[in-house]
């Protein structure tokens, strides 16, 4: 059989193209409109989902309504992680240029996102488990994970120089990938209050259709309002980068 | 129905999810126009020193 690699270098020679701040800003003003639709339409029939069209549960009655915000939330928190550690990876050994504008974009993202995965959780653990916290693995990993994303943030603010900060939070970003394994399998590897997984689990989902329907709509919608908000900061951080250099520029003249 | 049978902790969770999400989307869109506004203006005073 013969070997074909005319898929793989087409895809590397698309990603180059794209890696032109010009040439991305083009293609973000394109799908831009497209993806705010997706996401509006997304949230419309998974909040319909959610809130109406679903059954309450047999033990939660109407608070299990909260899985359908604070899942989604969860795994977006975890999946922005690991978005970043491959724009770290892009950074450190390929140096594409929209990598590290890709990882700074996501991270305040991926932190409201880990917010909203423990306020929601904490909402929920109230009624259910009679408390707001505990200080158990699941939920002790999450607050490490939005911990990690404050530094992350913190410590691109604190140094000046561009290319060492992008360097820096890779290597940062990618040393702190463990705590995604940790977070996942916490559950299973220590004892909590917190349930075990019920989606994404070997022996199949444990959760009846009508309920599985919302939360994936809804997993779709966080996805989309991500991917959204994704484009739109990684615009305005290569015109942010734009300005930065005017202004250097500028200031070289009038010295 | 949710109304039917209405609970606290249901609806603070989705109002505050809500709240942070209009916060992200907010804080995108005006950043972005300020940014615009003060590239063009960069740019002008760039192009007035070159003449």
């Amino acid at each position: 059989m013969e070997y074909s690699d005319q898929k793989p270098s087409q895809i590397l020679t698309w990603m180059n193209r794209q890696g032109n701040p010009v040439r991305f800003i083009a293609l973000a003003d394109k799908l831009i409109p497209l993806v705010a639709v997706i996401t509006s339409g997304l949230f419309m029939w998974g909040l319909y989902l959610s809130l109406f069209a679903s059954p309450e549960d047999y033990q939660q009655g109407q608070t299990v309504r909260i899985m359908y915000i604070h899942v989604p939330a969860a795994w977006l928190a975890m999946q922005t992680y690991l978005f970043m550690a491959i724009n770290g990876l892009g950074t450190l050994v390929w140096k594409h240029p929209i990598a590290d504008v890709a990882a700074k974009a996501a991270a305040p993202i991926g932190a409201a996102f880990t917010l909203l995965a423990l306020v929601t959780g904490a909402l929920w653990g109230k009624p259910m488990w009679g408390t707001w916290w505990v200080w158990d693995a699941r939920l002790t990993s999450v607050l490490i994970l939005l911990l990690m994303y404050l530094g992350l943030i913190n410590l691109r603010g604190m140094i000046d120089s561009q290319s060492q900060a992008a360097k820096l939070t890779a290597i940062l970003t990618l040393a702190g990938i463990v705590i995604i394994p940790v977070i996942k399998f916490s559950v299973e590897w220590w004892s909590t209050l917190h349930q075990p997984a019920s989606v994404l689990r070997a022996e199949g989902s444990a959760i009846d259709a009508s309920m599985m329907w919302p939360l994936f709509i809804m997993a779709l919608a966080y996805t989309a309002l991500f991917t959204l908000l994704l484009l739109m900061r990684m615009k305005n951080e290569i015109r942010t980068r734009k300005i930065l250099r005017l202004l250097s520029q500028l200031s070289q003249k009038e010295s | 129905m949710f109304f039917e049978g209405h609970n606290g902790f249901v609806t603070v969770s989705y109002f505050i999810t809500g709240a942070v999400m209009l916060f992200l989307i907010l804080h995108t869109i005006l950043r972005g126009r300020a940014d615009k506004i003060r590239l063009k203006q960069l740019t002008k005073v760039m192009q007035a020193d070159k003449t």
